[in-house]
């Protein structure tokens, strides 16, 4: 028994179990969590046949970004709150089993194409070495072979970005408070007054809450306490 | 043994809200499609200046509610000073704003003063002026270094402190204590100036203003501060007066209103300085206005050692009844010996009155309002601290604020608890 | 850069565990004492001659405190995850080159611990990985503070991951390669200019794509001015906030160990790694040229923290989306052009 099958079993096992980990976990962060190290698991089968750019993507993609943000889901619902997943709707029940059944199909059937009928790819492992290597592969075949599959996946990407943003938009803030006149302040003034001195004040800008004032900033001086505080009386 | 059992249990969600460390499950609806989160910021929380604690509601990291709680650091001041003499305050003053005791004690012995109809001699006052001035660079040199702290910066505070440290030292040079330092005493001051005071003052004044430029080489053109700065926590002129804000915070709105100025007490008005004002009125424009005060600080320490040093004229209204005898006379004399023993015992009976007395406290309006029955004691002292009162445009101030924003305006409130709680 | 017996790979792999966990230890007492200078203080002193022995001071205690868990937390993911982040961060190594293939002892010995030719990616997958140890011990923790800093670290490294890996496209189309080995000895290759000669180090030609890793990496480890997920200011320390003892030291010493190895990282990447006068003749010169390289690194990082305020965490996204992201892809643009006029593909 070579080093590599014992690998390749240890591998496959952990994440085949880290899978049932996925379904038979109740709290939905300790099920991302095993689909984490399924993930992990997977990447590292890729490393094992040689696909090394494969399982870093994985790994990257998948596990750093993808399931980041699902987690980044999960962990702000309250678990008590969600659904019962076991007793769903009998439809969506039958519908899973259907479709895990044909992408099981598929699967099978590829295996079968490679291995049994003997039609391999043209990417054998001659091939790939002469053109450089793995990546030197994956690259030429995505942008010449199937670059408008490419093309088309990154639009999709695309449109998929600028409808969460859109959706995601937040409602703007609610106003700030209004503000009141106080009347009994010393150097203050008020508009409720008849006749009362007009506010004035050396501060330039309306209320304008969430824009920052660009430019450079400097303060006034001044050296008279009446100065800014009586209509036609600004700064001495 | 039974384990003693919290007086709140943790994960009910009705209570959460007011307890310790919250449950991540109790977020409530607020409205449709809505969700927020309470989070409950002190009172153990580094950027809280001091045992206060606001409870925030939060949108994400958007505040939509912000409710600051005070009286964890209550010591009821005013209600003890109805049972001391007058001059056995001034130490419970100090411990107000501890980070500018002397302003404290000047506030409460200028009311008391203005009660009796007393003055200080020239040159005590103009030591006051001096000892006072000191004392707002200080405070405002915590301000900047914990400010800055809590945005980030985190070795500003040192440098901060590293000058503070050298006015401490003076304080202690000048009246033995650093921190509280229970210096004012009604009348002017006691003592003779301690030997090589004034050398170690015109050190500082000589050193202080290239640090000035350090720390604002450090900030004013930081990208990173004024991105935090500017446009956040925006007090307009309306709000600031409506608000009853005062100091920084209402000079940084553009508000014209210092008391040395429109009402000045001590020296004030023989001295040269201007007041700087905010043109935005945002947390930026309260740091500039701060650091501009700075520099009139150190503008009216020197111009009143420039005048005072070599004077030696009397520091104590000695002809005034109120004020206990000096120490040679005691001991010489059978009637300022007796004036000693009364004014020991008893302390002195104030005329029947009240009185209220501003000044500009590094913090803002500082007011003292004391009714006097007659007694050797107030009837009532009622502190009108700057900080207290500012602090309540903080739910203004913080509505539609990130979190991280929240400590940016604490930190330019500039509050200290010890004088929020009293 | 040939096969080796697997025993020697365990001693170069050992020899570099050693080194780095050294390395990492008295990376804390480099931090504090450059720290403490650039803040007009002494820092440790104390312990030992000039505070040397104050890693081990600082494990002792650590070791010492109780392993607290709170009622709230979820207790087997809370005791697991410091795990993540560290090893994670340690994992890196593995494919940092310290020199090439070299003679010891009549023994060719490859002075890495791995070669895979996908190096550079493998380093960006570890930390992928290693924000889980964040997000997860914020989650578990059951406290606000926690969760919060563990968002805030989620959308961090997201972000800022995807601008350290572009910042690199521009080395691997001048390259053709994503071997660390073979990026490092292409940068050992010398360019002359005249009289002049000087290595052919990639911060010459990729200077924006340098700018951006820097920046990158900064965010990435999560240190000031990025240092939100722990802004000890508003969020206590972030994730961090319920752990103690040990696991709070894992969650430390991983931080760390990243903070090295983003540093051997760009040195190797951009700074020729081992390249330097001398290495070519010694093996040992070109080590002691890396350390001196990773040491300017940390120092950098150190000045960072002791100068910047920090960033507000809708400034640091718009960073990031903003500025950071169209550089970097115009970073790419530009440098592809150039690798075209260079095949004569253009023009």
């Amino acid at each position: 028994m070579s080093w590599e099958l014992v690998f390749f079993a240890v591998f496959s096992a952990a994440m085949l179990l880290c899978g049932l980990g996925v379904v038979a976990f109740e709290n939905p962060v300790h099920s991302a969590v095993a689909l984490v190290g399924s993930f992990i698991n997977v990447a590292a089968l890729f490393v094992m046949l040689g696909a090394e750019f494969l399982g870093v993507l994985q790994i990257i993609v998948y596990t750093g970004a993808v399931l980041v943000l699902v987690l980044f889901t999960i962990m702000l619902i309250d678990p008590t709150k969600l659904p019962e997943f076991y007793v769903g709707a009998p439809l969506q029940r039958f519908a899973s089993v259907v479709v895990g059944a044909i992408l099981l199909a598929e699967i099978g059937v590829a295996i079968i194409t490679r291995t049994a009928l003997e039609q391999i790819g043209p990417h054998t492992e001659a091939m790939v070495q002469q053109m450089g290597g793995n990546v030197q592969a994956i690259g030429q075949v995505m942008l010449s072979e199937y670059a408008l599959a490419f093309e088309i996946a990154s639009l999709v990407l695309t449109v998929g970005v600028v409808g969460a943003v859109v959706i995601g938009l937040p409602n703007r803030m609610v106003e700030p408070n209004t503000v009141t006149m106080s009347l009994g302040h010393t150097r203050g003034s008020s508009d409720m007054l008849a006749a009362g001195p007009k506010f004035e004040s050396p501060m330039n800008i309306p209320a304008e809450r969430y824009t920052a004032p660009v430019g450079e900033r400097t303060v006034v001086m001044t050296k008279d306490p009446d100065a800014y505080t009586h209509p036609g009386e600004t700064s001495k | 043994m039974e384990p003693v059992k919290t007086p709140f249990n943790v994960m009910d969600s009705t209570q959460t809200e007011y307890s310790g460390t919250l449950m991540v499950e109790d977020e409530h609806e607020l409205a449709s499609g809505e969700r927020v989160m309470t989070l409950n910021m002190g009172p153990q929380h580094p950027s809280t200046h001091g045992v206060m604690r606001v409870l925030l509601k939060l949108d994400g990291e958007t505040v939509i509610e912000c409710d600051p709680m005070i009286g964890y650091l209550h010591r009821g001041t005013e209600k003890l000073s109805e049972t001391k003499r007058y001059a056995q305050i001034v130490p419970w003053t100090d411990r107000l704003d501890y980070t500018a005791a002397p302003q404290n004690n000047l506030g409460y012995v200028l009311a008391v003063e203005k009660l009796l109809g007393l003055n200080a001699p020239e040159r005590a006052q103009y030591w006051r002026v001096i000892m006072v001035e000191l004392s707002r660079i200080a405070s405002h040199l915590v301000w900047l270094g914990t400010h800055a702290l809590d945005i980030g910066a985190l070795s500003m505070s040192l440098y901060t402190f590293r000058e503070r440290e050298m006015i401490m030292d003076i304080f202690e040079t000048f009246c033995g204590a650093r921190l509280t330092t229970n210096m004012m005493e009604i009348g002017g001051f006691s003592r003779q100036l301690p030997d090589g005071l004034i050398p170690q003052i015109r050190n500082f004044l000589r050193v202080f203003p290239s640090k000035l430029k350090e720390y604002t080489d450090l900030l004013s053109a930081n990208p990173i501060w004024l991105a935090r700065t500017k446009g956040v926590g925006v007090i307009t002129p309306e709000a600031a007066i409506s608000y009853s804000l005062t100091g920084a915070c209402l000079r940084g709105s553009g508000i014209n209103y210092d008391v040395r100025k429109a009402d000045p007490y001590l020296v004030y008005d023989q001295l040269d300085f201007e007041v700087p004002l905010g043109q935005f009125g945002d947390v930026f424009d309260r740091y500039l206005v701060r650091v501009e005060e700075l520099r009139q600080a150190h503008k009216i320490v020197t111009q009143a050692l420039n005048y005072i040093e070599n004077d030696d004229r009397p520091m104590m209204a000695y002809e005034s009844a109120y004020v206990m005898p000096p120490h040679m006379g005691t001991m010489t004399t059978a009637e300022d010996m007796q004036r000693h023993f009364v004014w020991v015992i008893k302390g002195f009976s104030a005329p029947v009155g009240e009185v209220y007395h501003a000044i500009e406290h590094g913090k803002g309006e500082f007011g003292i309002h004391i009714v006097s029955d007659g007694g050797s004691m107030p009837y009532r002292l009622r502190l009108r601290t700057p900080d207290y009162v500012n602090l309540g445009v903080l739910p203004h101030m913080a509505q539609g604020a990130m979190l991280a924003d929240m400590v940016a305006l604490i930190g330019t409130i500039d509050i200290v608890l010890g004088s929020v709680d009293r | 850069m040939g096969d080796q017996p697997i025993w020697i790979t365990f001693i170069v792999t050992f020899a570099i565990m050693t080194v780095l966990l050294l390395s990492m230890a008295y990376t804390t007492w480099y931090e504090r004492k450059v720290l403490a200078r650039f803040q007009d203080r002494l820092g440790p002193t104390r312990t030992g001659k000039a505070g040397l022995m104050q890693p081990l001071a600082d494990a002792v205690k650590l070791m010492g405190k109780e392993d607290l868990v709170p009622d709230a937390a979820d207790r087997n993911v809370f005791l697991f995850a410091p795990l993540i982040t560290f090893t994670t961060a340690l994992l890196s190594a593995a494919v940092i080159p310290w020199g090439g293939t070299v003679q010891i002892f009549g023994t060719d010995v490859n002075l890495y611990p791995t070669d895979i030719n996908v190096g550079a990616l493998f380093i960006l997958a570890t930390g992928s990985i290693g924000v889980y140890g964040i997000i997860l011990g914020g989650w578990s923790s059951g406290n606000r503070y926690s969760l919060l800093g563990a968002i805030r670290s989620a959308a961090q490294v997201i972000s800022y991951e995807l601008i350290l890996g572009f910042s690199l496209v521009g080395i691997f189309i001048i390259t053709g390669t994503m071997s660390l080995t073979d990026i490092m000895f292409k940068q050992h290759e010398m360019l002359s200019f005249g009289p002049f000669e000087i290595s052919n180090w990639f911060v010459l030609t990729q200077p924006l794509g340098f700018v951006l890793f820097v920046i990158a990496a900064v965010a990435e480890t999560n240190r000031a001015p990025f240092d939100l997920p722990e802004a000890e200011s508003e969020l206590v320390a972030g994730f961090m906030t319920e752990y103690s003892a040990m696991r709070f030291a894992l969650y430390f010493l991983g931080e760390y160990i990243s903070m090295i190895i983003m540093s051997l990282f760009a040195a190797t990447l951009f700074l020729g790694g081992t390249s330097g006068p001398g290495a070519d003749k010694f093996w040992g010169l070109g080590i002691m040229w890396l350390v001196l390289k990773v040491m300017a690194f940390l120092f950098f990082y150190i000045w960072l923290r002791a100068t910047l305020p920090r960033f507000r965490f809708d400034q640091l996204m718009g960073l990031a989306w903003k500025v950071l992201l169209p550089l970097a892809i115009l970073n790419i643009v530009v440098t592809a052009f150039f690798r075209l006029i260079g095949n004569g593909q253009v023009f």
